[in-house]
């Protein structure tokens, strides 16, 4: 026995049963306790209670909720408003990374200090705190009857109100893409190789395309103008309350911004990092060859920088998409606040927390897969020498 | 293990198999080298001659055959691979010297923690070794102060430290400046001639016909080859033997 | 150490400020901008911040929000609930000392004599512990203060210390499960610390505060706080620990080679070979993130606890001083900024210094 125990393939064997073993039978006596648990409450398990309806509403959707619908179409919302939430989130603070970055790598010195002055405060303040901070500030604002008006905005203690097309749902949604292929289909234009025309004409083709997808956008628009009501939808004060226009709630404007602000000073520095990572060699090389600056930096410095940046870009946009469960701190719906409220109102305990953890897989899964397809497409065709 | 005391060759290697993947690295070697013997290994990169000193303290297991060292053979029995481990001592290409630790400290660890030697005797022993390689003043710097050379020698004392009865080289001069590696030699001779059972891989011909008792050239995985030094340079019978001295020596 | 430098005969004061922002026209545009963005911010903060803020407690609440500027007034007068929450107003300093303690215990582990295993570990294990009397008493004849009304910073960096201080074991545990030869060890670790790492904080944090209790034997449940400190250094391991392992992967192959040929046991080869060296080669990733962690120590609030945030919403949410919340805010900001600045700058410094003494 004891000169088993000393041969190294049979301890070998032994350890990894025992690991796994003891960290199976932890999981399981954890689920069969939780079960028991659950059970002396009333609470039976298993997957039904999804199509029960919640009984409660949520503050913010993208879709029609009400409390009759049931838990599964409210854990679709719940996903759908943290996407959203992320992706607005993720635009805003790649902008304000954008230009905090190339201020921070500028060759005017000023412009560095106040870059790298907006990083050092903002980065270094918890977001929850900015995002408390940015909530106090927008539910402080006037009440609607004193609101503060910009633009055709007003601004107020209930949200942000702001004018909408007045057209249909569908119409919208279809015009919003149409708009984002007016960005995407030249950008694409420009990296398919059967366009080898030169430079100019195929800046024209990129230009009649973005035209053509703008003006499908607008005709939508028209089309699916509902009868009733001018073209856009101003909001307007009516007696105490505020009529048309589209609110937007406190929480996700809070959310929003702060998620911009403390993610815009983290993507500044993945900015700066990248375009310190291009050589000095390709930027001389580039000069040399007679290039403008303007040139340089469009056709040299910029293409390489952004390679350099999407991998670390990529951990940054699944870490601002965590970030969205904050949410709950200021009752905003979001996947996460869902899960919680659910196990509060349903007592389906292991069973949220299962969606729950495969909900965000589902989340990192699919933006890991996004940015691999984006990084094999941009990468550097073959071995090259890196300077 | 009282290996010391039990009769019968230092190293004894039957049928040695090994296989990275499907890779077929050692074709059934076979060797036995005595107490005291001192055997240059030689050979074209990858045919399996490191491969064949790193089975001997088991940085590398074997997949076929027997191996034993001092007596004890070389199995699965962990007792058994910690026994021959503090028996055999190992010098190394890139010297692998412990960055983090000056010189005295690289050569006292191992005694220290292994060999439960109390601190003041790891020291003088030490501190004899590093005598005996010749650089007892450097003692006190860290291993990335030293040239290569000094660096290697260090690594020398530190494998006699532990006191073994077997060394093994695995090409201890290749990653050494020209200038350096007749300091590491000369070391190596010295050790020779104290009596020391070692095992060298090295393309050191020079070498390997002052101190050799045998040498053996091994390709493709084999022992293609294995004879005295002065029969080996001068009447070897086989074709690959004479092609790859004929390009170590032809220049 | 002097430095002479021979200086090209020194250009006059307005042709160097010429030369640096007003070089080309768009330089100048540039500089004309960001030097009016910093002047706009600077008076606007300043005016706001000091010259119209009040300052004292004097006129109460209604004299404060009469003023144009901010008012400061709350922190005098709310501090210490900030500070130390609901903590027992005469036992306060212990909550002091033992903030201190925490601040001492840090500012120790970032000087190198401190470097080695065993000392970090007595520095970090003495501080808590001293914080856990000072905070806990019931000995030395300090009268016992339960945990329940620990609060404000006080809590804040409790959670902070005693994160780490399980985290970083475990942390190097899991480095070293996962790079197991043993294929099953590797591959459960690998699931665990991705697992983890895919999970948001506060969902774990959530599920460790009010789910666990539901699966956990009654003897085992214990005080919320410990659960969600647990959670929170599950949390912190899993990621320091592939920090730890990239670190580990610095190590050449030769070192454990050499450890073995000299007849060192794994455990000794791990101890004395190869952790010192990837711990050195981890450090700067290791101290960013500490950062992080500390910044995230905030989000306990959401799961319930009276840690700075929270006591910070107190400190303004109730009656007379509802206006000021922008001042609480700066204040705590300030107090994150102030540890979390010094902390990231003491990282970029280590991390300039090794790349130097590399070479």
């Amino acid at each position: 026995m004891v000169s088993l125990l000393r041969n190294q393939k049979v301890r070998n064997a032994l350890l990894q049963v025992l690991y796994v073993g003891l960290l199976a039978a932890l999981v399981l006596a954890g689920v069969v306790i939780a079960r028991r648990n659950l059970a002396e409450q009333g609470i039976t398990s298993g997957f039904d209670f999804l199509y029960k309806s919640t009984g409660w509403d949520v503050n913010f959707s993208l879709l029609p909720a009400t409390a009759n619908d049931p838990y599964w179409w409210f854990f679709l919302i719940g996903i759908i408003n943290t996407l959203f939430l992320g992706t607005v989130g993720l635009m805003l603070a790649t902008l304000v990374g954008t230009i905090v970055g190339l201020a921070r790598t500028s060759s005017n010195e000023l412009a560095r200090l106040l870059g790298r002055t907006y990083v050092d405060i903002f980065r270094n303040i918890p977001l929850i705190l900015q995002v408390f901070f940015w909530y106090a500030i927008i539910t402080h604002l006037p009440t609607p009857r004193a609101a503060h008006e910009a633009w055709g905005m007003l601004l107020t203690s209930r949200g942000l109100y702001v004018p909408v097309p007045n057209v249909g749902g569908i119409a919208f949604a279809a015009a919003i893409l149409a708009v984002i292929s007016a960005i995407a289909l030249p950008l694409w234009l420009g990296r398919t190789s059967r366009l080898s025309q030169p430079f100019g004409e195929r800046l024209g083709i990129q230009l009649a395309a973005a035209a053509t997808a703008l003006a499908t956008a607008a005709v939508i628009l028209a089309l699916g103008r509902l009868p009733d009501g001018p073209m856009l939808d101003f909001p307007t004060l009516r007696g105490l309350n505020l009529q048309g226009g589209l609110r937007i709630p406190p929480e996700f404007s809070a959310l929003a911004i702060a998620i911009a602000i403390y993610g815009g000073s983290y993507i500044a520095e993945i900015v700066r990092g990248g375009f310190k990572a291009v050589g000095k060699g390709q930027m001389e090389a580039a000069l040399s060859l007679g290039l403008s600056p303007w040139r340089v930096f469009t056709l040299v410095r910029l293409p390489l920088a952004l390679r350099a940046m999407l991998p670390i870009l990529a951990n940054q946009y699944v870490w601002l998409m965590k970030a969205t469960t904050m949410g709950i701190a200021v009752g905003f719906t979001d996947f996460f606040m869902i899960v919680a409220l659910t196990i509060n109102h349903s007592g389906q305990t292991l069973e949220v927390i299962g969606i729950l953890m495969a909900g965000f897989l589902a989340i990192n899964l699919s933006l890991a897969a996004i940015f691999n397809r984006i990084n094999k497409a941009i990468a550097l065709k073959g071995n090259q020498l890196r300077g | 293990m009282n290996s010391s005391k039990v009769s019968g060759p230092a190293v004894r290697i039957e049928n040695l198999d090994k296989y990275y993947g499907t890779f077929h690295a050692l074709r059934k070697v076979n060797l036995s080298v005595e107490r005291g013997e001192r055997i240059v290994v030689c050979g074209p990169s990858g045919s399996g001659k490191s491969t064949m000193i790193r089975c001997i303290n088991r940085l590398e297991e074997h997949n076929g055959g027997r191996i034993t060292v001092l007596g004890t053979e070389l199995d699965d029995d962990v007792a058994n691979i910690d026994g021959i481990r503090r028996e055999v001592g190992m010098v190394f290409q890139h010297f692998n010297l412990f960055p983090h630790m000056t010189v005295l400290d690289n050569c006292m660890i191992a005694p220290m923690i292994v060999r439960k030697l109390p601190r003041a005797e790891a020291e003088a022993t030490a501190r004899r070794y590093l005598e005996k390689v010749r650089i007892p003043e450097q003692a006190m710097k860290f291993p990335g102060q030293l040239s290569g050379g000094q660096q290697q020698r260090v690594a020398i004392a530190r494998a006699l430290c532990m006191q073994p009865q077997i060394m093994l080289f695995d090409e201890p001069t290749s990653a050494l400046d020209p200038e350096m590696i007749s300091e590491v030699l000369d070391v190596m001779v010295t050790l020779a001639a104290d009596g020391m059972t070692m095992i060298c891989v090295t393309h050191e011909m020079g070498f390997a016909r002052r101190v050799a008792d045998r040498v053996v050239f091994m390709d493709g995985g084999e022992i293609v080859e294995e004879a005295p030094p002065e029969e080996f340079f001068t009447s070897c019978r086989n074709e690959r033997t004479r092609q790859f001295l004929s390009q170590v020596l032809g220049h | 150490m002097e430095m002479v430098v021979v200086a090209p005969p020194a250009p006059g004061k307005i042709e160097d400020l010429k030369r640096r922002f007003f070089a080309t026209p768009l330089q100048a545009l540039l500089s004309l901008i960001s030097l009016a963005v910093m002047a706009f911010i600077a008076w606007k903060l300043l005016n706001w911040a000091v010259f119209s803020a009040v300052f004292t407690t004097s006129g109460g609440p209604e004299a404060c929000q009469a003023a144009a500027g901010a008012c400061w007034s709350v922190i005098a007068a709310r501090w210490r609930i900030i500070l130390f929450g609901l903590y027992p107003f005469d036992e306060q300093w212990r909550s002091a000392l033992a903030c201190v303690t925490v601040v001492v215990m840090t500012v120790l582990s970032c000087l190198p004599a401190f470097w080695t295993g065993r000392r970090i570990a007595l520095v970090w294990g003495a501080g808590t512990a001293l914080y856990y009397v000072l905070m806990k008493g019931g000995v030395l004849g300090l009268p016992q203060v339960g945990e329940e009304a620990w609060g404000g910073l006080a809590l804040t960096l409790f959670i902070f210390v005693t994160t780490c201080l399980i985290g970083f074991p475990l942390a190097i545990c899991l480095a070293l499960l996962r790079r197991s030869e043993l294929p099953w060890i590797s591959r459960t670790t690998a699931l665990i610390i991705d697992g983890v790492r895919s999970l948001p904080l506060i969902s774990i944090l959530f599920t460790f505060a009010i789910v666990l209790p539901f699966a956990l034997p009654q003897w085992l449940v214990g005080d919320k706080l410990y659960r969600v400190i647990l959670g929170s250094a599950l949390f912190f391991s899993a990621y320091q620990a592939e920090i730890v392992r990239g670190g580990m992967q610095g190590v050449p192959a030769g070192q454990e080679e050499a450890a073995m040929a000299l007849g060192m046991s794994y455990w000794q080869r791990i101890g004395r070979i190869l952790l010192p060296q990837a711990m050195r080669n981890a450090l700067p990733a290791t101290i960013n993130q500490f950062v992080i962690s500390f910044k995230e120590t905030s989000l306990v609030v959401i799961v319930g606890f009276f840690e700075i945030l929270a006591s910070g919403n107190a400190a303004y949410g109730t009656g007379e001083w509802r206006f000021a919340y922008v001042e609480v805010y700066a204040f705590i900001a300030f107090i994150y900024f102030v540890f979390v600045f010094s902390l990231s700058r003491y990282g970029a410094f280590l991390e300039r210094r090794m790349s130097v003494g590399e070479r």
